[in-house]
């Protein structure tokens, strides 16, 4: 599964709005999808934002990983639908295991839960697209009063990821090359077969970090009074859209309770 | 090698395309054939297409469209821990393979994946060690050897499966100069004892001093495929793909145009030719001056 979770400069309406515009997006989207519990309405939020993700011309990186995730979705779904308690049984796999039984109920939370899943990583990655790091550093930073150093830790590490799966891929190359064999056996042994994996890849991330640790500190890094080559001001479509969202939110809140 | 004796190509490649998931067009269609036994350098600027052509010879990276064949079977239809009995792959980076705490170990994990063990396990991880010069340093842990000793490791690795084909990835890259002769006489002497050798370098000299054979890749297409002396010849065609001619090859086409020929391709073979011609130069010179009136004269 290659997920691209980069900047895609694209230059669309939506990557022109400021970042913190398209941050309260996420956060808000976050926050209707907690609050709506029938899969109707999260579906058509998150065909909304397929519909956002085609303006932004970013569908193809989206639809990729929306692929990626469904099968992440499928198992959580199913998860909840097996555990969920409530509700009128449709029917019990292990008679002697009531606790397994799966309720109409059940089955909509499951669904649900899977569809706000979605939702929200979904909406995470239309940020990521169309935002590029340095102006959400400069956003949490001026508007959201957020440190300098831990906004520059959260991004880095958003940063990161796509090195990172990058790395995860060489390496599984690497002892795939040598006749290592991932898919090996029972749980047990698959646990296993993960070391050859798992630890050169810890080796990796370790080395990188100490090295990013010197070239920040010779670069100045933390030293006190930090300016900024430039700084960017939401617009007036920017408030409207942000009003927008908080009316949303606010209309959700209302329904809800 | 069963190649040889049916008389097929151990690695066969057909129309082939990559193209990654995440990015462009990285082979746009490359059709080439290498028999067993044979010492290939594949070159080419940053970006192309290298490291995306060797991997496919092992099932690492399979054919968007087009087919490899590794000695008459479907690459695409075996499973890499297979393939990785005829090839095996040194990759660049040798920290993307170092996880055991123990050198042995290391080197014996590829063959361990094959089903060796006991005597014979031991004797081919030590002749690997051996090879690659890192005896002393059996029982240690990887993670305190040099980045160059490291690189030597995995090569060691690899060697310790024994592998009709070994592909390297830029094995002589940050390797100090004794490093990197020591590594490319472990392969010639592979290389002689039948192994299909075949390494990635940015280092013209390397490709002329060890290869038979060098692939020229630029931009996803193989634009040359040709014995190195060859290739040299197309000065065009390698400043065009980003590379420089190795400097003795340069200087023996400078020097040709002074009608001093020489294509042995070193510095010795050079020097005597230069040396030769200039000793003619002085007899003539001399000749001239004692039997002709002087230099002003022959103008
Ligand atoms: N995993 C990947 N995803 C997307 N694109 C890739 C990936 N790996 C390589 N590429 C692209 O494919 C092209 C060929 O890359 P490749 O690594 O084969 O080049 P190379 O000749 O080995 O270069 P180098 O000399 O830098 O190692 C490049 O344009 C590269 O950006
Ligand atoms: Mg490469």
């Amino acid at each position: 599964m290659s997920v691209s979770i980069e900047y895609i400069p694209t230059g669309s309406p939506v990557h022109r709005l400021h970042a913190l515009t398209k941050l309260i997006f996420a956060l808000a989207v976050l926050t209707i999808s907690m609050l709506l519990s029938q899969p109707l309405p999260l579906l058509l939020l998150f065909f909304s934002l397929l519909g956002i993700a085609a303006l932004a011309s970013v569908s193809q990186e989206i639809l990729s990983a929306v692929k990626g995730l469904l099968k992440v979705a499928f198992f959580l779904a199913l998860l909840q639908v097996f555990f969920y308690p409530e509700g009128t049984v449709l029917f019990a796999p292990i008679p002697s295991l009531p606790g397994l039984s799966v309720t109409d109920q059940g089955i909509i939370f499951g669904i649900s839960m899977a569809l706000r899943m979605m939702v929200i990583v979904t909406s995470f990655l239309l940020f990521l697209t169309t935002t590029p790091a340095r102006s959400t550093v400069l956003s949490l930073v001026e508007y959201l009063k957020v440190p300098y150093d831990y906004a520059f830790l959260f991004i880095t590490a958003l940063r990161f990821i796509p090195t990172f799966l990058e790395e995860v891929r060489l390496i599984g190359q690497a002892q795939e090359a040598r006749a290592h064999d991932f898919s090996g056996g029972g749980p047990l042994a698959r646990l296993k077969t993960i070391f050859p994996l798992a630890l050169p890849l810890v080796m990796i991330s370790l080395q990188r970090a100490e090295r990013m640790a010197m070239a920040m500190e010779t670069r100045g890094f933390g030293l006190p009074g930090r300016t900024y080559y430039r700084t960017e001001k939401p617009g007036a479509v920017d408030i409207m859209v942000i009003v927008a969202l908080l009316s949303a939110v606010a209309a959700a809140v209302l329904l809800r309770f | 090698m069963p190649a040889k004796l049916t008389g097929r190509p151990l690695i066969e490649v057909r129309q082939l395309k990559h193209i990654y998931r995440s990015g462009g067009e990285a082979l746009k269609g490359i059709a080439l054939t290498i028999d067993a036994g044979e010492m290939i350098a594949v070159v080419g600027r940053n970006g192309a297409g290298k490291t995306t052509l060797t991997k496919h010879f092992n099932g690492l990276l399979r054919p968007t469209t087009g087919t490899v064949l590794l000695d008459g079977q479907d690459t695409a239809k075996l499973p890499v821990a297979q393939l990785a009995r005829t090839v095996g792959y040194v990759f660049q980076n040798p920290d993307h393979q170092i996880f055991h705490e123990r050198l042995f170990d290391e080197i014996a994990f590829g063959p361990r994946n094959l089903g060796l063990r006991g005597d014979e396990l031991t004797t081919r991880v030590d002749s690997a060690l051996k090879a690659v010069d890192l005896t002393d340093y059996r029982d240690r842990d990887p993670g305190e050897l040099s980045r160059g000793q490291r690189k030597r490791a995995a090569l060691a690795s690899v060697l310790a499966m024994e592998t009709a084909v070994i592909i390297l990835d830029e094995p002589t890259s940050g390797q100090d100069y004794q490093e990197s002769e020591q590594i490319m006489a472990i392969l010639q002497e592979l290389n002689r004892r039948g192994h299909t050798i075949i390494f990635i370098t940015h280092d013209m000299e390397l490709v002329q001093e060890h290869a038979c054979r060098v692939l020229l890749i630029d931009d996803g297409k193989l634009v040359i495929d040709s014995p190195p002396r060859e290739l040299f010849r197309q000065e065009q065609a390698l400043t065009s793909a980003g590379l420089r001619l190795p400097p003795t090859a340069e200087l023996e086409q400078r020097l040709a145009a002074f009608g001093i020929h020489s294509d042995a391709g070193t510095v010795e073979a050079l020097a005597a030719s230069i040396a030769r011609r200039s000793s003619q130069i002085t007899a003539r010179d001399s000749f001239k001056e004692n039997c002709s009136g002087g230099a002003a004269a022959c103008q």
